[in-house]
């Protein structure tokens, strides 16, 4: 098998300069290996990073792995599951939701946890306008909410959860909903009065408190879900150990060097740890509590 | 006063000068602060409008991005173009756009060159790095002045890469400079009309006080019968009123003084005619009363002295009858002194000749005397009189003070007036001293000459400088019938 590996090392060359969109899997001599490492990017790490960060992080991977490297980009997270699950991606960088969706449909393997201010793990937050005299959930009964993402861990399922375990359900616990996909148009939304509650994204908040302290100010929180596991990367089930062994390494010596320093920098981020999948459990309880009352 | 400093203190000008340039300020300051606010809000508005656009262009990007689809985002340019393309006054016109992904590299450019091209100049590098909506002003190589608007592509937070749009300023700078420069024409013209108005209001507020102005020009020369009219309520016409009253007060003092002027010269006439009175009672009734007793006392006394019985008192007798005749002779002097009966009887050059000589013998010093009123009428009795005492009182000067050697008195009649001159060659004196009010008593001897000379008409002149004598000058005027007369008969003045 591994000959007819090596055959198609030139041909995986040309399919790097003729097709872009060509998979070939990498043979498993790292110093040579010319075959393209493809690798995702489906969610915001932190809310720090510039516009070329990921593009770096793909020429830093490249330069450590000697082999070149492709970013992937798709609209949905359903698509990146499934080019993990169709050996279409190496690794990828994953919302926590989707990493957790990923693993149980296609085995999808955790490599690295980033930990972002000190903490590999964020919460979600739900949040009033700074008038509102409502405490708790309980108290935005027939109040008009937004959620950011049906797929958001923090923007849409933990509170759908939370709801879920008083025996209500979103969309008749609220007189309205509205998805803003985005946690930043969340916030405004709350403060400035559109919505009488949202759920976003703690990481995003405490950023936001910090160069936008004004806007933040006119919200507060009135709830703080249980830690949740960071984005992570993840990686398929049926990748090469030797690329899988390399990868992991780069990740969590990333801040032994000067220019993976500088990628964490640019992407906010601490450093990275091997994780563990017990830190994803919370998410794969509610994602399985909100299926079955769906499914009902 | 030349023409243009008259102009430059001109009440008018200054005026309308000051006025204009205060009036000017306000507006201008108002109209420059209006025209650059409405510059600032219309350059807010084209940079609101080229954020939105290019945010629209973002959004619609991401796909096509994703998909690797470079024509979707060339077609997507094209037609931004297409749509923004023309230069209309107050609409943008996009100079240049760009689509960039996550390297920095042009996807989609409206500049063919730089498709495919990794850009690398300060303003992309900006927005990739910090990937925040911005606007910055530049100017292109050709000077246009451009808005750069960079905008994030996101989806769901992630970046995708960015959207850059150049905005061309023209518009909005052709359309202010355009409203500026109509709103400053029509300013500019407005203002002509008011300096126009100001102009001729300050004129007419000038115009009383220049009034005022001329007419106290002819009072200081003279001419107390100026009067204003006054035709306003306010400060001016005040001013005018007061102006009147002051006039009509010096032209009452002035006459008040020539009243006073008059009547000290009647004054000082009828003291004279009274002194001379006096003067001819007292020497007549020296000559008539004392004269004779005296006289008769040496008639007495020589008879005593020729009685054979007072043989030892004849010496005494002899020395009574000498100081008798010394007394008789005093007083007959005196007599003379006081008022010549000559002056009287024959008239002024006799008179003058026997106070020459009379001079001449009591003072050592020559006198020569020449006239040419030898022939003729006589003057009228004041005027002989005026001049007798003014030759008296200088020979007076001449013996005290002079130390002179000879004086000369020369009397003339010309056409219309009697000169007399009396010079002499002594150490003169400083007449100037006199002048400041010196009141030694040969000022008021002077004064008084000249005061005599005055009264009837006439000047009176003393030159003299230290060292060099003294000569006195009188001129006193004819009364016409005299000078008439003596035209008849004294066609050709001749020397005594």
């Amino acid at each position: 098998m591994n000959w007819k590996r090596v055959w198609m090392v030139p041909i995986a060359a040309w399919g790097l300069v003729l097709a872009p969109g060509y998979e070939a899997r990498g043979a498993a001599e790292p110093a040579k290996e010319k075959t393209p490492l493809r690798i995702a990017v489906a969610a915001m790490v932190s809310p720090e990073e510039t516009i070329t960060v990921y593009q770096e992080l793909m020429d830093y991977i490249a330069a450590k792995l000697e082999r070149p490297v492709e970013l992937k980009q798709r609209r949905t997270y359903q698509e990146v599951d499934d080019m993990l699950g169709a050996d279409k991606l190496d690794a990828a960088i994953l919302c926590s939701g989707t990493y957790v969706a990923a693993q149980r449909q296609y085995g999808v393997e955790l490599l690295a946890v980033p930990v972002i201010h000190g903490a590999p793990t964020y919460r979600s937050y739900i949040i009033v306008p700074q008038s509102s005299t409502a405490a708790s959930l309980d108290e935005l009964h027939r109040k008009r909410f937004a959620f950011t993402d049906p797929q958001s861990t923090s923007g849409y399922l933990y509170p759908a959860y939370a709801l879920m375990l008083r025996g209500r359900q979103p969309e008749t616990f609220f007189v309205k909903t509205l998805f803003t996909y985005s946690h930043d148009n969340s916030i405004e939304a709350v403060a400035e009065g559109v919505v009488d509650g949202a759920a976003v994204d703690s990481l995003i908040y405490d950023y936001l408190q910090k160069t936008n302290p004004g806007l933040v100010a006119r919200t507060r929180i009135i709830h703080r879900s249980p830690p949740f596991g960071a984005p992570p990367v993840g990686v398929p089930r049926t990748l090469n150990p030797e690329t899988k062994r390399l990868l992991r390494n780069l990740f969590l010596e990333m801040d032994q060097d000067p220019s993976g320093r500088e990628i964490l920098k640019k992407l906010g981020v601490d450093r990275f740890i091997p994780g563990d999948d017990r830190m994803y459990e919370s998410i794969r309880k509610m994602l399985e509590m909100v299926e079955g009352v769906k499914a009902r | 006063m030349s023409a243009w400093a008259g102009l430059r203190t001109s009440l008018a000008v200054t005026f309308t000068s000051r006025i204009f340039a205060f009036v000017s300020l306000i507006i201008l300051g108002v109209v420059g602060y209006l025209l650059v606010h409405e510059w600032q809000v219309l350059e807010h508005e084209l940079q609101n409008r080229g954020l939105l656009t290019a945010t629209h262009l973002a959004q619609q990007s991401v796909d096509p991005i994703l998909r690797e689809d470079d024509y979707a985002l060339f077609k997507l340019l094209q037609a931004l173009r297409a749509t923004y393309g023309r230069d209309l006054p107050g609409q943008e016109r996009i100079a240049y756009g760009m689509i960039v992904n996550t390297r920095g590299e042009a996807l989609a450019h409206t500049d063919p060159a730089l498709v495919h091209v990794t850009l690398t100049d300060p303003r992309t590098k900006q927005i990739l790095a910090r990937p925040e909506p911005s606007v910055v002003w530049l100017t292109d190589p050709d000077g246009e002045r451009l808005y750069d608007v960079a905008v994030p592509i996101r989806m769901r937070g992630l970046p995708v890469g960015a959207v850059r749009l150049g905005i061309s300023r023209a518009g909005v700078d052709r359309l202010m400079w355009g409203l500026a420069f109509k709103v400053f024409a029509v300013l500019f013209v407005l203002m002509l009309v008011g300096v126009g108005s100001i102009w001729r209001f300050s004129r007419r507020m000038a115009q009383p006080i220049q009034r005022l102005r001329d007419s106290a020009r002819a009072v200081q020369a003279g001419d107390l019968s100026q009067r204003v009219r006054v035709d306003r309520c306010d400060e001016i016409g005040e001013l005018a009123s007061a102006f009147n009253a002051m006039t009509a007060e010096l032209a009452r003092s002035r006459d008040e003084l020539a009243r006073k002027e008059a009547m000290r010269a009647r004054l000082l006439e009828q003291v004279i005619t009274v002194q001379e009175d006096e003067r001819k009672r007292i020497a007549r009734e020296l000559h008539d009363e004392t004269s004779q007793a005296l006289t008769s006392l040496m008639v007495g006394l020589k008879l005593l002295e020729q009685r054979p019985e007072l043989v030892e008192g004849r010496e005494a007798l002899a020395d009574l009858r000498a100081l008798a005749s010394k007394t008789l002779e005093a007083v007959h002097d005196l007599a003379l002194q006081l008022r010549p009966s000559v002056l009287d009887d024959l008239g002024l050059v006799p008179a003058m000749e026997r106070l020459a000589a009379d001079f001449q013998r009591m003072h050592g010093i020559r006198v020569a005397f020449e006239t040419t009123l030898r022939i003729g009428p006589r003057l009228p009795s004041a005027l002989e009189t005026a001049l007798y005492r003014i030759t008296q009182e200088a020979l007076t000067n001449v013996a005290r003070h002079a130390a002179a050697h000879s004086v000369s008195v020369l009397v003339e009649a010309r056409r219309g007036s009697v000169t007399l001159i009396v010079e002499d060659d002594g150490r003169g004196f400083d007449t100037a001293s006199c002048m400041s009010g010196a009141r030694d008593d040969r000022c008021l001897g002077v004064f008084g000459m000249r005061e005599r000379a005055t009264l009837l008409g006439g000047t009176l002149t003393i030159e003299s400088t230290p060292g060099n004598g003294t000569t006195v000058f009188v001129e006193v005027p004819l009364p016409s019938e005299t000078a008439n007369d003596r035209a008849q008969t004294d066609p050709h003045p001749s020397g005594g």
